[in-house]
C-alpha cells in the first residue's frame, strides 16, 4: 500500500507537468502574424468606431468644445479636461502600440524568406500605427515612443520605464518609415497565398493593397501639412505632383472608413446612447449652424435637426448657463440630426477621406508646397465632403434619407459670398473652415488638429474667469500614472504637461 | 511518546491478568472505597462509578467515599468530569481505593500537527488552540466555523448571514496578505480539503450568497480541531499555510463491547434579528420645497386623487424619503389601489423574511477491538432560511476504519459522502438596503410587495401606463420599492438548483518496519461536482416581447493528494531522544465546468429548453479547465532532553505549478523548541505545570493559477480571429508571497490544575506582497503582477481556563481567551504611496492602505473649519460646507482584539453552557446607513422634525428665507416646527443663524456620492464610518442528563436534552443599524463595506443527545 502511494505520487508529480500546467488553458500559448494584424486594427476600434465611451466621455465635453463642433452649456472649469478623457485616449493608444511592439517581434521572429511574405502584413499595421501616433503625438505632444511598451520583452518594471521621444523627431521617423514603404508599393508582389490571407485578416481593406498605398501617401500628407510650419515640405510636392508612384486617396470611393455593418464593427445602439443620455450631447454647436444657414449649406438639413419651432438655432457658448438650461428645456435648440447621427446604427469609423486630402492639396498649392490648382482642390473638397454626407444620411434607417443636392445648388453653394474662391482673399480661411465643416464631429482629433495649426475659422469662447484654465486648451496632460510610477522620465518633459502648452507644429 | 507506549502495553497487560482471575471467581461482593485526586490527594465527591455492561452504578459522597455491590471479575469504572476515567476489575479485594489523575494528564497528550505528524503536546515549540467535539456540536451550529466563534484565541471568525448555505471565513492572527486570500488551509485526517472564497465581487459579481467548501464538512463528525496559527507551526505546508491550517480529526471506532450507538437531534428556529430601529411617525415625502415643487403636494406632502368620484389623499409613493405627513391613522389610497389607514408598519422590514428552521439529525454507530475499529455516521439536515422562497437539505454518510492487518501493518479507511440540494439560494438584498430603489417606506405593508410582484397570470408586475396582460392589476401609482417588488420575483419565482455530490476519500497504510521505524502512505481525493439549473420564467407576455431564461450547468472540482512519511523514532541515551521524518506530497487541483443558456429568451413561455432560445445563432456555452500541481519534500529532526527540553528542525521544499518554470520551487524551513521547567526545577507546589516555547518559520502564500503566466487572448472581430496580449501582464519573475514569523510562549496550569494560562506573542511580517500593480500603459501593460511590498502583524494571545468552584453538587469551569493583534502596511514598492482597494460612491469615500499604517484606512471627506477647528456653514444653505480638497482618515478596517468567554455550570444533572464572544477595534463602511439616515428611515432622524424632538419653529418671510424669530412672523404666517441651526460660523466669522428644516438636513447631507461638481456639495461619509464594536451572546444551552440508572431503564448509556440557541443577542455593539456580522465576502475589503448581505437572524430551538 505504502508502495503504491509512493508510486502514484512520484508518477502524478513529475517536474514537467509543473510546466505544462503553468499556461493558462483558456488563452493561446501561440500567436500568429496575420492574426495580430487584426488584433493591431481591433485595438484602436474603440477611438475609430462612433460608441459612447469615446463621444460621451472622451470627445464631446473636451475637444468637441474646443472645435465647436456641438453645443454645450457653459460651467465652471470647463476648459479642464476630465482626467478621466485625457488617461482613456492614452492608455487606447500604448494598448495599439503594445499590440503593434508584440506584432513586430513575432514578425522580426520569422525567417527570413517568411518575413518577406509576410511584409504587407507589417507594412499595413505600421501605416495603421502611424496614424494613431500621430493623432497622439498631436494631442499629447512628445511622447514615449521608441522605448515604449517593451515590458513583455524585458520582463521587469524597473528596465521598461520608457525614456520620452521629441514630438518632432517621431514625426520625422515615421515620414522616413513611410516614404520607404511608399516606394516599396510601387514594386511590392504579394504571393497569391498571402495576399488571400492578408484579405482574410484586414478588415479594413479587405487585403485591397492599392488602398494601403494610398493609405500610406495620404497619411504622409497629413503629416507633411500637420508640420508644414516646421518642417521641410518638400515632400509634398513629390507626392502631390506623381500621383502615379505616390497615389493618394481622390475619391469618396477610396476613403478608408470602417464601415461595415457587422456585430463588432459599427456603431449600433452606441452612438445614440452616447449623444442622447443625459440629452446634452446632441445640443448644435452655435458656429457651425450659423455658418451652415448664413450660406446655405446643402448639408444643413442632414447634419442638424431645427428647434421646436423649425428654426435652426445651436447653443450659443456666449449665453450663461441658466439662459441656456431654459432654452434646452424650451426645446428651443437646435439638435444633431437624428437619422444621421444619433440615431444611425451604420454611422461609419473615418480614417482618411477624399474630402480631406482635396482640402489637404488645396492648401499645399495654395501654399505653393506643391503645383496644381488650388480652387479646383478646394472644390472637389467641398462636393466630396457633400456627397459623402449625404451618403452617410442614406445609411440612416431612422427616416427616409432626405434628396441629395442638385448641381446647381451645389454650385450655388460653392459661389456663396462666405465660400466662393474667388470672392475671397484669406484662401487658408476657407480652407479650413470648410475642413472643420468635413470631419467635423466624426474626426475630432483632426478637426481640432487643424483648428489649432490655421486658427481658422475664427470662434469666440467665454472666459472661465475663476478658473484656473481661462480658455480653451491647446494640448492635453499626460496621465497621473506617468509622473508616478515613471517619474524618471517623466521629470524631463513635466514642464511640456501644461493644457496652454502648444505642440511643436502649433507655432502661430 | 515511548515511554507512554509502554506505560500503555503495561496496562494492558494488567487488565488482561485481571480479566483471566474475574473468569474464575465470578461471585457477587460488596466493594468499598474512597476516590482522590491524584495531585492534591483530596477527596472526590460526586465520582461516579459504574459497573462496566450492567447498567448498576454510584456515585462518592461528600468525603469521596462510595460502596457498591458487585460481580466478581467485572469492571467498575470511575469517571469524573476533568479527570481521566479509570477502569479498575474486581478481584477479591473488597476495598479499592482509587487516585484519579486530573485531565492535566494530558501533558502527556498527543496534538496532531502538520502532515499528521503526532507530536506530544509539551513537545511543541509553537501555540496551537484545539476545540473539541462537545464545543462545536453543543448549539447545533450548520458547521464547524461557525462554532468556533470566541472559542479559540487568535481566530476571528466572520461568517454571511444567509444560514447553512453560507461561507464562513475564518481569519488566524491577523490579515496576511493584501490581495489574495486569508483563509486557512483546511486538513481533514491529513487531507487538505477544498474551502475557497464566496461574493468576493459583491452584487453585481454575483447576487447570490454562497457557500465554501468548509460549510460542508459535516460538525458530528468532527472529533477535535487543531489550529496552527504561526509559522513554525504551519511551515510543513508551505505556500498553503501563510494564514494558519485548520487540522481536523474525525471521530473514530472506539466502543469494544457490543456496538455503540450514539443519536442526536437538534431543531432550531430561525428568526430575523437586529433590525434596523426605524422610525414610526413619518411616511414617505422628500423635503417641503420638493414635495411641493416637484411632485405638487401640499405642503404636508398629501396629494389628492379622485377614486370612484371621491377625493382621497395619498403621500408620494414615489420619494425614497420618509419626511413626508406625520402618519395619523386616516385612510389613503394605497399604491396597490385599496384603501389603508395611515398608520406605520414598524414590522414591515422584519416581513420581509420568514421564520426558518434547522432540524439535523445524526446517527453514528461504532465498534473496535484488536481487529482495529469501525465508525459509521448518518447525518440528515433540513434548512429553510429566513429568506423566502429557500431550501437546502443534505445527507452525510461519515465512514472511518481502521484495520490493523497484522502486527506491523494497518490501514485507514475514510469515506465522506456529502449529497446536498439548494433550491434558490438567499440573495443579496442589496438592492433593498443600498438603492433608492428598494427603499421600503414606513407606509409600506410587506404583505402588499408578497401580493403586488407577480399579477394573477404569473407575470411580472407592471407599472402605471406599461403594457400588460391585465392592465387594471397594474401598480396604481407611480411608487419607489419597485426594486423590492423585484427582489420577491427573483426569490419566489426565479427557479435556481444546486445538486452537489462532494466525496471526500483516504486510505492510509502504515508500516512499522522495524521498532520505531514506520512508513506511511496515502492517497486522498476531495472530489466535488456540481450541477446548476436555472429557469427564469417569461416576465411579461410573448406579444410584448422576450423574457425569460433556462440555464444548465455542471462543474467539477477534484483534489488529489498523495503523501508519503518514512518515521523514525530511536532513544538515543537515557536522556536523548531523536525522531525524524522525511516524507514527499503532492497535491493535484483540477478544475472543469460547462454551461450552456438560452440567449435573448424564451420563445414559447416557460418552456425551459435551448430549443426555446429565441437566439439560436449566437454563442450560448462555456467551458472552462483548470489545474494546478504541486508537490514537496519535506523533513523534520526532533530531539529532546529528558522528556523536558525538546528542539525541532522542519524543511519543505517545494514546487508549484501557478509559478514561473524555472523559479517554481522554494524552501521553506522552521525551527521550534519548549523547556518544561516546572519538570527542570523544583518550583513552589501551586504550580503544576509550566512550559516556555519559543518558534520561527517560514511559510508562502503563492500567486493564483494562471496568475503570473503570460499567454495570448484570441478573439473575433466579425468573425475574423485575431490574437492580441491582454492588459494585465502576468510576470515570470514572481514569487510567492513570505511570511517570516517569530513567537514565543508559555502554557502553565496552577492549583491542581484548576488554573490554567497560555500566553503568546508573535511577530511577523510578509514580505512580497504579490499585488496587480498599476502601471504606466507606456510600458506595454496596464496592471503587472509584482511583488511589492511588506506587511507587518504583531500580536499577543491569551487563554485562561479554570474550575473556579468544583464541589459534588455544583461545578463550574470556565475557559476565556483574548489576542489582540497590530497589522501595518510596512512599505510598498517605490512610487506607490498607497493602495486603493475600494472606491465607494465614485470617490465619496475610499478604503486605502498606505505605508506606516494598518490596512484598511477609511478616507473621506470632512467639512470645513476655521483656524479654531469650528465648523463653517454655507451662509446661504445653512448646512456644513466640505472640504473636498483633502480627505481625511476617519476609521481602520481591521480589527485589534477578538476573543470569547465560555461558562460551563453543573448543578447535579442540569447544566448550562454559554459563551460570549467579541470582537474590538475597528470601523466598517456602513454605506447602507447613509443612505437610510439620508432618507429618514432612522429613529434618529426624527431629531429636529418637530418641537418634541428638538425642532426649532420658523415662517417662511416673502423672500422665500426661513426666519426663526417667529415674533416677527406677519399675521396669519404659517409657522412650521421643523428647523434647526448647526452649531458653526459662517465663512465671515459671525455664528451661523440659518436655518434649515431637517428634511433637507439630511437628505443633503447624508446622500449618494460627494462632489460639488455633480451638485453634491454637502455630503459626507464620516457618519457612514462606523465604529464596529461588539461584544455578543453567542450561544447558549441549558440542559439536563438523565441520570444513569433512570438513562438505563430506557436502554440508553446517556441521554441529554438542552434547550440551545445561538447569536442570542448583543450585550454591547457600535453599531446600531444591522449586524455587525451581516457583511459578506471572504475578501477582507468587502467585509467592510455593509452592502446588504441579507437579514441576520438568531437561532433557538432544542437538541437531544443519546447513546445507547
Amino acid at each position: 500500500m505504502a508502495f503504491a502511494s509512493f508510486a502514484l505520487i512520484f508518477n502524478s508529480c513529475k517536474k514537467s507537468d509543473l510546466e505544462t500546467l503553468y499556461p493558462n488553458p483558456a488563452q493561446s500559448s501561440t500567436a500568429t502574424v496575420e492574426n495580430f494584424l487584426t488584433g493591431v486594427i481591433a485595438s484602436a476600434n474603440p477611438v475609430v468606431l462612433p460608441l459612447y465611451w469615446r463621444f460621451f466621455v472622451v470627445e464631446q465635453p473636451t475637444l468637441g468644445h474646443y472645435t465647436q463642433t456641438m453645443g454645450w452649456v457653459n460651467s465652471k472649469d470647463q476648459f479642464i479636461p476630465p482626467a478621466a478623457a485625457m488617461d482613456w485616449r492614452w492608455n487606447t493608444y500604448y494598448n495599439t502600440l503594445t499590440q503593434f511592439r508584440v506584432m513586430e517581434n513575432l514578425y522580426n521572429k520569422l525567417e527570413t524568406a517568411n518575413q518577406a511574405e509576410y511584409r504587407i502584413f507589417m507594412m499595413a499595421a505600421t501605416i495603421f500605427f502611424y496614424d494613431q501616433t500621430q493623432q497622439t503625438v498631436d494631442l499629447f505632444g512628445d511622447i514615449p515612443w521608441s522605448e515604449a511598451g517593451k515590458v513583455r520583452e524585458i520582463g521587469n518594471l524597473d528596465e521598461s520605464l520608457p525614456k520620452y521621444d521629441d514630438a518632432k523627431t517621431i514625426y520625422t521617423t515615421i515620414l522616413a518609415d513611410l516614404k520607404v514603404m511608399a516606394d516599396e508599393f510601387t514594386t511590392i508582389s504579394v504571393p497569391t497565398f498571402y495576399a488571400g490571407l492578408f484579405a482574410k485578416k484586414d478588415f479594413l481593406n479587405h487585403g485591397d493593397i492599392v488602398m494601403w498605398q494610398k493609405y500610406c501617401n495620404s497619411l504622409r500628407l497629413r503629416l507633411l501639412m500637420r508640420g508644414s510650419d516646421v518642417m521641410p515640405t518638400a515632400e509634398i510636392g513629390e507626392i502631390l505632383n506623381n500621383p502615379t508612384k505616390y497615389p493618394v486617396i481622390e475619391s469618396n470611393a477610396d476613403a478608408i472608413m470602417l464601415d461595415e455593418p457587422g456585430p463588432d464593427l459599427w456603431a449600433g445602439q452606441e452612438i445614440r446612447s452616447a449623444m442622447e443620455t443625459w440629452g446634452v450631447y446632441d445640443v448644435a454647436p452655435y458656429a457651425m449652424v450659423k455658418n451652415m444657414m448664413d450660406n446655405a449649406d446643402p448639408r444643413l438639413d442632414i447634419t442638424f435637426d431645427p428647434n421646436k419651432n423649425g428654426e435652426w438655432i445651436g447653443m450659443n457658448p456666449l449665453e450663461n448657463a441658466s439662459v441656456q438650461n431654459q432654452k434646452l428645456s424650451d426645446g428651443l435648440v437646435a439638435r444633431y440630426d437624428t437619422s444621421s447621427f444619433t440615431r444611425n446604427t451604420f454611422f461609419p469609423g473615418f480614417i482618411i477621406t477624399a474630402a480631406e486630402v482635396s482640402f489637404m492639396k488645396a492648401e499645399a498649392i495654395q501654399k505653393g508646397f506643391a503645383t496644381g490648382d488650388a480652387k479646383a482642390a478646394y472644390e472637389t473638397g467641398i462636393d466630396q465632403s457633400i456627397d459623402m454626407w449625404f451618403g452617410i444620411n442614406e445609411t440612416g434607417t431612422y427616416r427616409a434619407p432626405l434628396d441629395r443636392p442638385t448641381a446647381t445648388q451645389i454650385s450655388a453653394y460653392k459661389a456663396s459670398a462666405a465660400v466662393s474662391w474667388a470672392n475671397n482673399t484669406d484662401k487658408v480661411a476657407l480652407i479650413a473652415t470648410q475642413k472643420w465643416l468635413n470631419t467635423g464631429l466624426a474626426q475630432m482629433p483632426q478637426t481640432w488638429a487643424e483648428y489649432r495649426r490655421l486658427d481658422k475659422p475664427s470662434f469666440v469662447f467665454p472666459e472661465d474667469p475663476t478658473s484656473q484654465q481661462k480658455v480653451p486648451p491647446v494640448r492635453w496632460l499626460y496621465p497621473v500614472t506617468e509622473k508616478d510610477l515613471n517619474g524618471i522620465n517623466y521629470d524631463a518633459v513635466k514642464a511640456q504637461s501644461d493644457l496652454n502648452n502648444k505642440v511643436f507644429w502649433d507655432i502661430k | 511518546m515511548s515511554s507512554k507506549l509502554s506505560l500503555k502495553k503495561c496496562g494492558t497487560l494488567i487488565v488482561l491478568a485481571f480479566f483471566m482471575f474475574a473468569s474464575v471467581y465470578a461471585q457477587q461482593l460488596r466493594v468499598s472505597g474512597r476516590v482522590t485526586d491524584a495531585s492534591t490527594n483530596e477527596s472526590l465527591p460526586g465520582v461516579n462509578v459504574a459497573v462496566k455492561g450492567s447498567g448498576t452504578g454510584t456515585s462518592t459522597d461528600g468525603n469521596g467515599n462510595y460502596s457498591i455491590s458487585v460481580a466478581k471479575g467485572s469492571t467498575l469504572e470511575f469517571s469524573f468530569l476533568g479527570y481521566a476515567k479509570q477502569e479498575v476489575v474486581v478481584g477479591n479485594a473488597t476495598t479499592i481505593n482509587l487516585a484519579l489523575q486530573p485531565e492535566a494528564t494530558e501533558l502527556n497528550e498527543v496534538v496532531v500537527t502538520a502532515l499528521g505528524i503526532r507530536r506530544a503536546q509539551k513537545a511543541l515549540g509553537y501555540a496551537v488552540s484545539r476545540v473539541s467535539s462537545k464545543e462545536i456540536t453543543k448549539v447545533g451550529s450548520p458547521n464547524f466555523g461557525s462554532a468556533l466563534y470566541g472559542k479559540a484565541s487568535g481566530v476571528r471568525i466572520t461568517s454571511a448571514p444567509g444560514g447553512a448555505t453560507s461561507a464562513v471565513n475564518i481569519n488566524i492572527r491577523g490579515m496576511n496578505s493584501i490581495n489574495f486570500s486569508n483563509q486557512p488551509l483546511i486538513i481533514i485526517d491529513g487531507i487538505p480539503i477544498r474551502n475557497g472564497s464566496a461574493n468576493d465581487a459583491g452584487y453585481w459579481g454575483d447576487q447570490r450568497i454562497r457557500g465554501n467548501g468548509l460549510v460542508d464538512i459535516n460538525p458530528q463528525d468532527i472529533e477535535d480541531l487543531t489550529v496552527l496559527k504561526g509559522a513554525s507551526a504551519s511551515a510543513l505546508y508551505g505556500s498553503e499555510a501563510a494564514n494558519g491550517v485548520v487540522v481536523i480529526t474525525t471521530k473514530k471506532g472506539t466502543q469494544k463491547q457490543g456496538l455503540g450507538v450514539d443519536a442526536s437531534y437538534t431543531y432550531l428556529q430561525e428568526t430575523p434579528a437586529f433590525l434596523p430601529p426605524f422610525q414610526n411617525e413619518y411616511g414617505p415625502g422628500y423635503d417641503r420645497a420638493t414635495n411641493v415643487g416637484s411632485f405638487g403636494s401640499d405642503e404636508d406632502g398629501w396629494l389628492m386623487e379622485t377614486v370612484e368620484g371621491q377625493q382621497i389623499r395619498r403621500p408620494i409613493y414615489r420619494a425614497y424619503a420618509q419626511f413626508g405627513p406625520k402618519f395619523d391613522g386616516n385612510p389613503v389610497i394605497g399604491w396597490d389601489g385599496k384603501i389603508h389607514p395611515y398608520v406605520a408598519q414598524p414590522d414591515n422590514w422584519k416581513n420581509l423574511f420568514r421564520t426558518g428552521f434547522n432540524s439535523t439529525a445524526n446517527v453514528a454507530v461504532n465498534k473496535a477491538g484488536e481487529w482495529g475499529n469501525v465508525r459509521f455516521s448518518y447525518t440528515r439536515m433540513d434548512y429553510e432560511g429566513t429568506q423566502r422562497g429557500g431550501k437546502h437539505n443534505r445527507n452525510t454518510f461519515n465512514l472511518t476504519s481502521t484495520l490493523n492487518l497484522n502486527k506491523n501493518f494497518k490501514v485507514d479507511l475514510g469515506m465522506n459522502y456529502i449529497n446536498q440540494y439548494t433550491h434558490n439560494r438567499p440573495y443579496l438584498i442589496s438592492r433593498i438596503t443600498n438603492n433608492f430603489g428598494g427603499f421600503l417606506s414606513r407606509f409600506d405593508d410587506a404583505q402588499w410587495y408578497l401580493d403586488k410582484y407577480q399579477t394573477s397570470k404569473g407575470y411580472y408586475f407592471r407599472m402605471p401606463g406599461q403594457p400588460s396582460a391585465t392592465p387594471d392589476e397594474n401598480i396604481k401609482y407611480n411608487m419607489r420599492a419597485q426594486d423590492l417588488l423585484d427582489f420577491f420575483w427573483r426569490t419566489l419565482k426565479t427557479q435556481n438548483d444546486e445538486y452537489q455530490d462532494r466525496l471526500i476519500s483516504s486510505i492510509t497504510a502504515t508500516w512499522t518496519i522495524a521498532n520505531g521505524l514506520n512508513l506511511r502512505g496515502r492517497i486522498a481525493n476531495d472530489f466535488t461536482s456540481i450541477r446548476t439549473e436555472n429557469r427564469d420564467p417569461n416576465s411579461i407576455p410573448l406579444s410584448l416581447g422576450n423574457s425569460g431564461s433556462f440555464s444548465l450547468g455542471s462543474s467539477m472540482f477534484s483534489t488529489l493528494y498523495g503523501d508519503a512519511i518514512l518515521s523514525y523514532d530511536k532513544k538515543l541515551t537515557e536522556d536523548f531522544g531523536l525522531v525524524l521524518n522525511a516524507g514527499f506530497n503532492g497535491r493535484r487541483e483540477t478544475y472543469k465546468g460547462a454551461s450552456a443558456w438560452t440567449v435573448d429568451g424564451l420563445s414559447t413561455e416557460n418552456w425551459y429548453s435551448l430549443n426555446a432560445s429565441v437566439n439560436r445563432g449566437s454563442a450560448n456555452g462555456s467551458a472552462d479547465y483548470n489545474e494546478l500541481l504541486k508537490y514537496a519534500f519535506f523533513g523534520t529532526a526532533s530531539f529532546s532532553f529528558k522528556d523536558y527540553a525538546f528542539i525541532e528542525f522542519t524543511g519543505r521544499q517545494e514546487s508549484s505549478s501557478t509559478l514561473p518554470p524555472g523559479s517554481n520551487t522554494f524552501f521553506y524551513p522552521s525551527v521550534n523548541g519548549s523547556f518544561i521547567f516546572s519538570d527542570a526545577f523544583t518550583l513552589p507546589s501551586f504550580i503544576d505545570y509550566g512550559k516556555v516555547r519559543v518558534g520561527w518559520g517560514i511559510v508562502g502564500n503563492a500567486p493564483p493559477m494562471y496568475a503570473a503566466n503570460n499567454a495570448y487572448n484570441q478573439g473575433t472581430v466579425n468573425g475574423i480571429v485575431y490574437n492580441q496580449v491582454s492588459g494585465s501582464y502576468g510576470n515570470d519573475k514572481i514569487r510567492p508571497e513570505e511570511k517570516h514569523e517569530f513567537e514565543v510562549g508559555t502554557e502553565m496550569k496552577f492549583f491542581g490544575n484548576r488554573l490554567g494560562l497560555e500566553a503568546n506573542f508573535y511577530s511577523n511580517k510578509i514580505v512580497d506582497q504579490i499585488l496587480w500593480l498599476s502601471v504606466p500603459s507606456t510600458v506595454g501593460a496596464s496592471s503587472m503582477l509584482t511583488n511589492i511590498g511588506e506587511l507587518k502583524n504583531v500580536g499577543i494571545e491569551a487563554s485562561l481556563y479554570g474550575s473556579p468552584v468544583q464541589t459534588q453538587d455544583f461545578k463550574w469551569d470556565i475557559r476565556s481567551n483574548f489576542s489582540k493583534n497590530r497589522n501595518e502596511v510596512v512599505s510598498l514598492m517605490k512610487g506607490v504611496d498607497r493602495l486603493t482597494h475600494a472606491n465607494i460612491d465614485a470617490g465619496a469615500a475610499l478604503i486605502v492602505s498606505e505605508p506606516g499604517q494598518p490596512m484598511g484606512d477609511i478616507l473621506c471627506y470632512l467639512p470645513k473649519v476655521d483656524a479654531n477647528g469650528t465648523m463653517i456653514v454655507d451662509p446661504v444653505d445653512g448646512l456644513y460646507q466640505i472640504d473636498f480638497t483633502e480627505m481625511k482618515k476617519v476609521g481602520n478596517v481591521t480589527p485589534d482584539i477578538v476573543g470569547g468567554i465560555g461558562n460551563y455550570l453543573e448543578y447535579k444533572n442540569f447544566f448550562i453552557d454559554f459563551t460570549i464572544d467579541f470582537n474590538l477595534g475597528s470601523e466598517v463602511m456602513s454605506i447602507a446607513r447613509q443612505y437610510m439616515k439620508g432618507a429618514g428611515m432612522f429613529e434618529e432622524t426624527l431629531k429636529y422634525r418637530d418641537e418634541a424632538n428638538g425642532g426649532i419653529a420658523y415662517y417662511i418671510n416673502g423672500d422665500g428665507k426661513k426666519v426663526a424669530d417667529i415674533a416677527t412672523a406677519p399675521t396669519g404666517a404659517k409657522i412650521f416646527h421643523d428647523g434647526l441651526i448647526l452649531e458653526g460660523n459662517k465663512p465671515d466669522g459671525t455664528k451661523n443663524d440659518v436655518v434649515v428644516d431637517a428634511a433637507s438636513f439630511y437628505l443633503n447631507t447624508y446622500t449618494w456620492g460627494a462632489n460639488p461638481a455633480w451638485g453634491i456639495p454637502y455630503s459626507r461619509y464620516d457618519d457612514a464610518v462606523v465604529k464596529n464594536d461588539y461584544v455578543k451572546f453567542r450561544e447558549l444551552s441549558i440542559g439536563y442528563s438523565l441520570p444513569l440508572n433512570i438513562a438505563k431503564k430506557i436502554g440508553c448509556n446517556n441521554l441529554r436534552i438542552a434547550l440551545i440557541g445561538s447569536n442570542l443577542f448583543y450585550i454591547y455593539r457600535t453599531m446600531k443599524e444591522f449586524d455587525p456580522e451581516t457583511n459578506i465576502g471572504s475578501s477582507w475589503v468587502n467585509s467592510a463595506i455593509v452592502q446588504g448581505s441579507t437579514a441576520a437572524t438568531r437561532s433557538m430551538g432544542i437538541s437531544l443527545r443519546a447513546s445507547f
